[in-house]
């Protein structure tokens, strides 16, 4: 199996962790990117040709990843739909 | 499953050892007794009860209290005095009503009973020395000035 | 917002907890049940024995009216009684320390990331059903607690009662239903705050059950478009 092959069902957990990291540190070489996020480097390819189809990622010269500005969106759009549900449920207080 | 078990028998437990405690049966009577006239104590029970009763006499200051029992001996009091008297089952395993004599009430659900009978007759003692279906007296005469306290314990099992 | 949405997360899986607790409380009640279960059959084999033995074996008396059959009855019974209530205490409280709280909070420190897993994992179906078992579980243990007062009223007021007829003190005889009267007002009057606490977290319960079913159908329905 060509470990490039993109995945059918990305993980939503996977994806926002990838971006988050390349938030917080603008561009990262595959390897590095693998270890921060904690996943295998075959998993992390595999995300990464989903996440380049959808330009959610690009790739450099260097054949180091960055964060689209799409991509960057896409995060905080999340984030806000989240929160527009679990913002809206009222916890009562349980003692 | 175990521990439903073990709930469900103890629970049968405590249902068989509560109508147990059921069949224990407590009594009480009091008097001052203040005349020259006999009273008699009586105590009375089903026969298929055991029982035991303790009789307390206490004479007034400067009294005395005589005991007169039914087989003639006799016993003056002149300070506190108490005795327990033990009446046994006598009775067959089957329960059935039992009929005591005039004025002393003994049934299933009051199966013991204790009093004080204040100036007693000669029919009194007739009737107390009578025999009765499937009912024990214990009784005696007492004659004085003094307070007599009685408290009877029976099981009916 | 991402802090928000921690914030948030946070708040759901403390309430979650807290539910996992309460319905440890709801699981204990079999272990409650035979441990009072028991002490009810150690008492009464207790009294019944005493009884039997005062009977057949007639009343030891030292200076006046001292009954010690009856006193060693009575406070061997009220010593069981107390053995076995604080027992059944111990064991709820064992078993609602001994769940295990708080495991997502390594998951949530990713911050948006660990919200997304941590509401990905969530069973709703488990939740729904371990809320209902909380409520059940918290009335049952509510009322479980006056019951408790009633019949260790019951039990101290008979007993002396019982001892002070025996001892020849009082001259009436134990009348159960005024007893059972009177532990029944005591009870009341003790548990009333208890009472009233169980009642309003079994109201918040239902709150959160209502809140939790609302989010767990909109957001299945919802679509992330970017």
């Amino acid at each position: 199996m060509n470990s490039e092959e993109p995945i059918s069902k990305p993980d939503l957990y996977v994806i926002a962790r990838v971006i988050k990291i390349l938030k917080e540190r603008k561009k990262l070489n595959r390897t590095t990117l693998a270890t921060s996020t904690g996943l295998s480097y075959d998993r992390l390819v595999k995300y990464l040709a989903w996440m380049s189809e959808k330009r959610l990622v690009q790739f450099d010269s260097d054949d180091n990843v960055f964060l689209t500005e799409l991509g960057a969106d896409t995060y905080d759009e999340l984030v806000k739909w989240i929160l527009q549900y679990v913002g809206k449920v009222r916890f009562p207080k349980l003692t | 499953m175990k521990k439903s078990w073990l709930l469900f028998t103890l629970l049968l437990a405590v249902a068989i050892l509560v109508s147990l405690i059921f069949s224990f049966h407590s009594v009480s009577a009091f008097a001052d007794l203040n005349s020259s006239n006999e009273s008699a104590v009586v105590i009375s029970k089903a026969t298929y009860v055991s029982l035991r009763a303790q009789i307390y006499i206490s004479p007034f200051p400067n009294s005395t209290l005589t005991l007169l029992f039914p087989d003639g001996s006799q016993k003056t009091v002149t300070t506190y005095y108490n005795f327990e008297v033990f009446l046994p089952n006598t009775a067959e395993p089957i329960r059935y009503l039992p009929t005591g004599p005039q004025n002393i009430y003994i049934s299933n659900e009051h199966p013991i009973d204790a009093q004080v009978i204040p100036n007693i007759t000669n029919d009194t003692i007739s009737n107390l020395n009578g025999s009765f279906s499937k009912v024990s007296v214990y009784w005696f005469e007492i004659q004085g000035n003094g307070s007599v306290s009685i408290s009877v314990f029976g099981v009916g099992i | 917002m991402e802090q928000q949405l921690s914030s948030k997360m946070e708040e759901l899986l403390r309430a979650l907890d807290q539910v996992k607790k309460y319905r440890e409380i709801a699981a204990s009640m079999i272990d409650i049940a035979i441990i009072l279960s028991a002490t009810t059959v150690a008492v009464l084999v207790l009294v019944i024995s005493g009884n039997l033995w005062t009977i057949f074996n007639g009343v030891t008396t030292i200076p006046e009216n001292h009954l010690p059959l009856s006193a060693l009855v009575g406070n061997g019974s009220i010593l069981v009684i107390i053995a076995g209530i604080t027992g059944a205490i111990l064991r709820v409280t064992l078993r609602v320390n001994a769940v295990k709280v708080g495991q997502w909070k390594s998951i949530l420190n990713e911050g948006a990331p660990g919200a997304i897993k941590l509401l990905a994992e969530l069973k709703w179906e488990t939740i729904f059903k371990d809320i209902r078992s909380a409520k059940l579980g918290l009335s049952l243990y509510g009322f479980l607690k006056t019951f408790l007062i009633w019949v260790f009223g019951n039990v101290i007021l008979f007993l002396y009662w019982d001892a002070l007829v025996k001892g020849n003190i009082i001259h009436l005889s134990v009348n159960p239903i005024a007893i059972m009267i009177a532990s029944l007002l005591l009870a009341l009057a003790l548990s009333n705050r208890d009472l009233r606490k169980r009642y309003e977290q079994v109201g918040h319960l239902d709150s959160l059950l209502w809140e939790l079913r609302w989010f767990d159908s909109e957001f299945r329905r919802a679509d992330f478009k970017t």
